[in-house]
């Protein structure tokens, strides 16, 4: 070759690839905590299933609504009795390390999910999980050991991904397995700097034709909210979640960013304890849901973003049903006269937990405010969450919880009615065993939960979680709040990025325009 | 001078122990449920008293605290509770972006306070003296997160300079390190001008001058010199300061070091880092107060280091 066009040729490739590496397209996106990991098995954060989300997928998804999906599984088929499961798999999809994902692949994942002597986080989600049988090399049969009605819901929730088979044997030690994130997502893996980035590439070989558009995306933790809005507002990031709602009006002013708000499956409550005499009382408990202006505390909490409660699970969850008896409307006059019917003309004096995070004690406050209107007087003890933690769900006997009420949340990862009704109000599950903070116990409820997860027809579970609303919200073991929104702040040319109603941050379909 | 640093050296270990003893007694009174953390908040119970069990939490205390000892000595921190990386690790990672962050800080105050310190003491009771000491006044005064966050907003911000948040390109240590130096540039100044003033008033002075000898040889000479030694002592009291400071600038800026890994792991009660950070605190703490020591007797040999009898 003559050595002018040598060099011509030479130059001519590099401003080429220059100009495609000006053209690569980044997402940078910053959110409020780093991850804890990078194996979604043991993970149980959602920041770390956010960021996994890019990397791994899983057999069924939800979508913007919170309603399954098919994913890596096309469809399923499952027995009356809710106790065997057939999958049909995708055709033609393949693991970043060039594995194809099929049969094989999912039973080794399940079996690693359903392995209890792992001590892998979400280990006993998937307890169930009896046999997982190869029928051919796109469809699996999951056995169970119980009925299990909910298990396509739990195949969807952020942690039963799929894994390279390769490297699920190529590293057999958890400590090396977990540094090398390897699923059929349309980003790879780069690196992870703790307490800095993490960061993903392209994989040019995705299923889903078209995707991703962009080329690369980084994920930086800004714990701080005022510097995260910073970041977002100099053009640092493409990206934050989630926007808190009292620096809104900052990225409203700016035309060069937008607000994406969606709908959340987050249930602000407020737990009462049904084990302290005056608030064993039902009407004790009513009147306490009557004194709250649902609506005044999204505005005080939440920039009145967001729905007040109309359950016991919030509106995004399966099998929800709206309720209005009774009507648990702003009404001070009513829950006085509830008070003095059940012996507390002079109203009474309760103790309020919740933590030290600034919003939670404003709310507490305000909540406090708002009870004083029907007579009862509240005292608010904020702490911080480790003590929180020891003194509320450390108890080991419902005698020593000192709480009267306790300001708090849950979020339904699997948005499925039993995930939301089960931890938190079943008699079985009460603290330490689970969730019920309110150590309320009614046999029709356990009866209606039970039944709801006794089957795998949609149409009888709904019935059964229909019942279990209408006595949870008549028995009131919680002051029913409601659901703020999701927020996320972005450029305004940035589309595809939003939340799921479970708190999963989304971020596979980012496009520029 | 080799023997009295030996001596020194051997003296930080009863000191270290009895830290180390203080720390981990006040780790274990903090609330909360380290198995808990470990096992994840959505845990089972089991899962939880597994995780108890590994991490050796049904063991007595003293036997704990002799495990963590050990492992302190053979540079085994265990694993964070959080992420279940090495806790040695994700210290090292830390380490270097405090330093520098640290480094850069302390290097512009004492270079700016000692010279408006001087500045200030020569022109004692001038309008520059009054000037000065007023703004340093209120560099100490200004708490330093609200300087971070006002950089952030009116330098970073505007201008694409510099990153609001994080550790991205070189230029980005300047603001922490203006928002971490300022108070200590402040008192620097503050101290180097009264350290000066004294000394200056000193016989020796006097006599130097009356002998006759230039100002200016007075000034360097004599009074530089001695009102040195005391402003030294200071350098070493502020750098470990500025170690204490950068956990606040870290979590302003976002800086991915020690500072900012303590805050985290306090949110999360991640008990060995916490542990092991505060350790790693106290004991730069007491090696810059031995450089300090050793840099007396550098800078004026008539100090001697003192043998024991």
């Amino acid at each position: 070759m003559n050595p002018f066009f040598r060099r011509t040729s030479l130059a001519l490739g590099l401003t080429l690839s220059l100009a495609a590496a000006a053209q690569a397209q980044d997402l940078h996106i910053s959110m409020y905590a780093d991850i804890t990991g990078l194996d979604p098995h043991d993970t149980s954060d959602n920041v770390s299933y956010s960021v996994q989300s890019g990397i791994f997928e899983r057999l069924f998804q939800f979508d913007a609504q919170m309603k399954l999906q098919p994913w890596l599984a096309t469809g399923y088929t499952s027995n009356d009795s809710a106790t065997e499961f057939t999958l049909t798999l995708r055709k033609g999809v393949t693991f970043q390390d060039g594995t194809p994902f099929d049969a094989e692949a999912v039973k080794a994942n399940l079996e690693r999910l359903a392995d209890q002597t792992k001590g892998l986080k979400r280990n006993s989600l998937y307890k169930m999980i009896a046999k997982v049988t190869v029928l051919a090399p796109d469809q699996v049969k999951v056995e169970l050991n119980q009925s299990f009605g909910a298990f396509i819901n739990t195949l969807a929730h952020p942690s039963a991904v799929m894994w390279s088979p390769a490297i699920l044997k190529q590293y057999p030690d958890e400590a090396q397995l977990r540094l090398h994130p390897v699923g059929t997502g349309p980003f790879k893996f780069v690196d992870w700097q703790p307490g800095k980035a993490v960061n993903l590439t392209k994989y040019d070989g995705y299923w889903q034709k078209g995707w991703p558009k962009v080329d690369n995306v980084t994920f930086s933790p800004s714990p701080e909210d005022a510097t995260r809005v910073a970041a977002l507002k100099s053009g640092q990031v493409d990206a934050i979640w989630p926007l808190p709602s009292d620096l809104i009006s900052t990225v409203q002013n700016d035309s060069k960013l937008a607000i994406q708000r969606d709908p959340s499956i987050y249930l602000y409550y407020m737990a009462i304890n049904t084990q302290h005499k005056p608030l064993a009382d039902l009407r004790v408990r009513q009147a306490i849901n009557y004194a709250i202006d649902r609506n005044l505390w999204l505005k005080v909490a939440f920039a009145g973003m967001g729905k007040p409660a109309s359950s016991a699970i919030p509106e995004g969850v399966q099998f929800w049903q709206k309720q209005s008896d009774p009507n648990y409307r702003y009404a001070p006059d009513e829950a006085k006269a509830l008070l003095k019917a059940a012996g507390y003309p002079n109203g009474l004096d309760l103790k309020l937990w919740t933590t030290n995070a600034t919003a939670s004690v404003r709310a507490a406050q305000f909540l406090k405010a708002q009870l004083a209107t029907a007579g009862i007087r509240v005292t608010v003890t904020p702490m911080d969450s480790g003590t929180r933690n020891a003194k509320l769900w450390g108890v080991k006997d419902p005698k020593q919880a000192e709480f009267d009420l306790y300001y708090g949340g849950w979020s339904t990862s699997t948005g499925d009615a039993d995930w939301a009704l089960r931890p938190l109000y079943a008699t079985e599950s009460w603290v330490p065993t689970s969730y019920n903070v309110s150590y309320y116990s009614n046999p029709a409820v356990d009866k209606a939960i039970a039944g709801g997860l006794a089957t795998a027809d949609p149409a009888k579970r709904g019935v059964a979680y229909a019942e279990a609303q209408k006595l949870l919200w008549k028995d009131a073991p919680v002051a029913f709040l409601g659901t703020p929104d999701n927020l996320v702040g972005k450029r305004s040319n940035l589309s595809g990025v939003s939340m799921l109603p479970d708190g999963n941050f989304l971020y596979t379909q980012a496009a520029f325009k | 001078m080799f023997a009295y640093i030996i001596r020194r050296l051997l003296e930080m270990i009863p000191v270290l122990l009895v830290v180390s003893l203080l720390v981990f007694g006040f780790i274990k009174l903090l609330p909360g449920d380290p198995a808990r953390i470990y096992a994840g908040p959505d845990a089972p119970l089991a899962a939880v008293e597994a995780a108890r069990q590994h991490l050796g939490l049904n063991d007595p205390l003293p036997q704990q605290y002799l495990h963590w000892l050990g492992g302190l000595f053979r540079g085994d921190l265990g694993v964070t509770y959080r992420t279940q990386q090495p806790v040695l690790e994700v210290i090292k990672k830390g380490f270097m972006p405090t330093m520098w962050l640290a480094l850069a800080g302390f290097a512009w105050s004492v270079i700016l306070g000692l010279f408006l310190g001087v500045l200030a003491a020569l022109k004692r009771g001038k309008w520059q003296d009054w000037t000065l000491m007023s703004v340093a006044v209120g560099g100490i005064s200004m708490p330093t997160f609200w300087l971070g966050l006002l950089l952030i907003q009116f330098v970073a911000m505007p201008f694409g300079l510099f990153s609001v948040s994080g550790f991205n390109k070189p230029t980005d240590i300047i603001l922490p390190a203006i928002t971490l130096g300022s108070s200590v540039a402040a008192v620097m100044a503050r101290f180097t001008r009264s350290a000066f003033l004294e000394v200056a008033q000193e016989d020796y002075v006097r006599t130097a001058k009356a002998k006759g000898l230039r100002n200016r040889l007075v000034t360097w000479k004599h009074v530089m010199r001695n009102a040195l030694i005391p402003v030294i002592t200071m350098l070493g009291l502020q750098f470990g300061f500025l170690l204490g400071g950068s956990i606040v600038v870290e979590s302003v800026f976002n800086w991915p070091g020690l500072g900012w890994l303590l805050i985290e792991s306090i949110k999360a009660q991640d008990q060995p880092v916490i542990q092991a950070l505060v350790m790693l605190f106290v004991f730069e703490f007491i090696v810059i107060n031995l450089l300090v020591d050793l840099l007396y007797a550098v800078v004026n040999p008539a100090i001697r280091l003192r043998q024991e009898p």
